[in-house]
């Protein structure tokens, strides 16, 4: 995991614990505020697709995991593979690294930016097991959840059982995305301490 | 991972014989989830059909993993199972795992309530790591073909979407366990 967030060109220490952990606060307050945003705006019909971008960009900019940036190194430690794809795909890669560079303002990466030690690959091994375990219990309030179709609950007169289930199934998906890196983020000892 | 305590008279030591029952078991997924397409078209989504969701998503517990009995030992330990009553007062820390075939057949509760070591430990994150990534590949192509679908017909959203929902909670609550199953070795050759 690294240490500091490049962030418009900042660099911002994310070694205390704290921080981390009210990073991952944020991103969900986010979400949380775009999901009622998205109910208020369109039922989460287009809006869900936002949220669902939104989370690829935390990504990117934040979180990391899936790519380079971010405070988590790539789970999969491997730099990615920008010579031997097509030009289109290559193109449309450069075009989103450069992007992502100017707006965060990351330096080029180096083989210690995404290649994780062998405590690092077994934490993230875990997180993934924690986030798994999780998406157990999701599947299972999506398919509660579902029941409200059949069986009306008194106590959801204004918002449609339908409507739950696809908010939960958004849910499901954004916390997919992101579990994983946030359970990581969320319990990594204060980084001075540990050194 | 894999237990050496027989179920339903079947030792789980041959990779062969794992792999023949897992492919019975997603053979009968597939299966479930054709007559739940075929019930859902017929009755429509109702009572029954998330009585069966229920259900099926506990019949996923034979292969082990989620809860402890089956071929794959419980991820988390299991105190209890509910068939074997006169487990209840087994002690894992105070009872030594078995070492070997032989040994757990010595061992009238087998290793059903021995918590994992590390090495296996390490094995059920790896697992996890590997399902979570196919889960989310397997989650995006499904919704692409679901977004397809509704492209050529919007009424096919409806018929499809509790459909691959079902599919993909079947897959979700059996994967890891099934990855186990598939590549753990042959329990003498690793021995």
């Amino acid at each position: 995991m690294n240490a500091e967030l490049f962030l418009l060109g900042h660099r911002i220490d994310m070694a205390p614990r704290r921080r981390r952990r009210g990073l991952v606060a944020l991103v969900y307050a986010l979400f949380v505020t775009g999901m009622a945003g998205g109910w208020f705006l369109d039922r989460w019909e287009f809006s869900a697709f936002g949220l669902l971008a939104g989370a690829s960009l935390i990504n990117h900019l934040l979180l990391g995991g899936k790519y380079l940036g971010g405070l988590v190194k790539p789970f999969e430690g491997k730099r990615p593979a920008l010579n031997s794809e097509t030009p289109a795909l290559l193109f449309l890669r450069w075009g989103f690294a450069g992007f992502r560079w100017s707006i965060a303002g990351v330096p080029e990466p180096g083989d210690r930016e995404f290649k994780s030690d062998e405590r690092e690959q077994r934490q993230c091994d875990r997180a993934h097991y924690r986030a798994y375990r999780a998406m157990y219990v999701v599947l299972v309030l999506l398919w509660s959840a579902a029941f409200n179709l059949v069986v009306h609950h008194p106590f959801l007169p204004v918002i449609a059982a339908g409507q739950i289930t696809y908010g939960l199934a958004v849910l499901s998906m954004f916390l997919s995305l992101t579990l994983p890196q946030a359970i990581l983020l969320w319990t990594e000892p204060d980084m001075e301490l540990e050194k | 991972m894999i237990s050496t305590t027989r179920m339903l008279g079947f030792s789980f030591a041959r990779r062969n014989t794992r792999r023949c029952v897992l492919a019975c078991y997603w053979f009968l997924m597939l299966l479930s989830c054709y007559g739940f397409q075929r019930h859902l078209s017929r009755s429509g989504f109702g009572f029954m059909t998330l009585n069966a969701v229920f259900i099926f998503i506990v019949f996923t517990g034979l292969l082990g993993g989620v809860r402890g009995g089956g071929p794959v030992r419980a991820f988390r330990g299991v105190r209890w199972i509910p068939w074997q009553t006169e487990g209840r007062d087994y002690n894992p820390l105070t009872s030594a795992a078995p070492q070997s075939l032989a040994q757990s057949q010595e061992d009238p509760h087998g290793d059903v309530y021995a918590p994992l070591d590390e090495r296996e430990t390490r094995e059920r994150d790896r697992v996890h790591f590997i399902a979570y990534t196919l889960a989310r590949w397997g989650t995006l192509a499904f919704l692409s073909v679901y977004l397809l679908l509704g492209a050529l017909d919007v009424a096919w959203l409806g018929r499809v979407g509790p459909c691959l929902l079902f599919l993909l909670t079947m897959i979700l609550w059996s994967l890891p366990q099934s990855l186990i199953l598939w590549t753990e070795p042959d329990m003498e050759e690793a021995q």
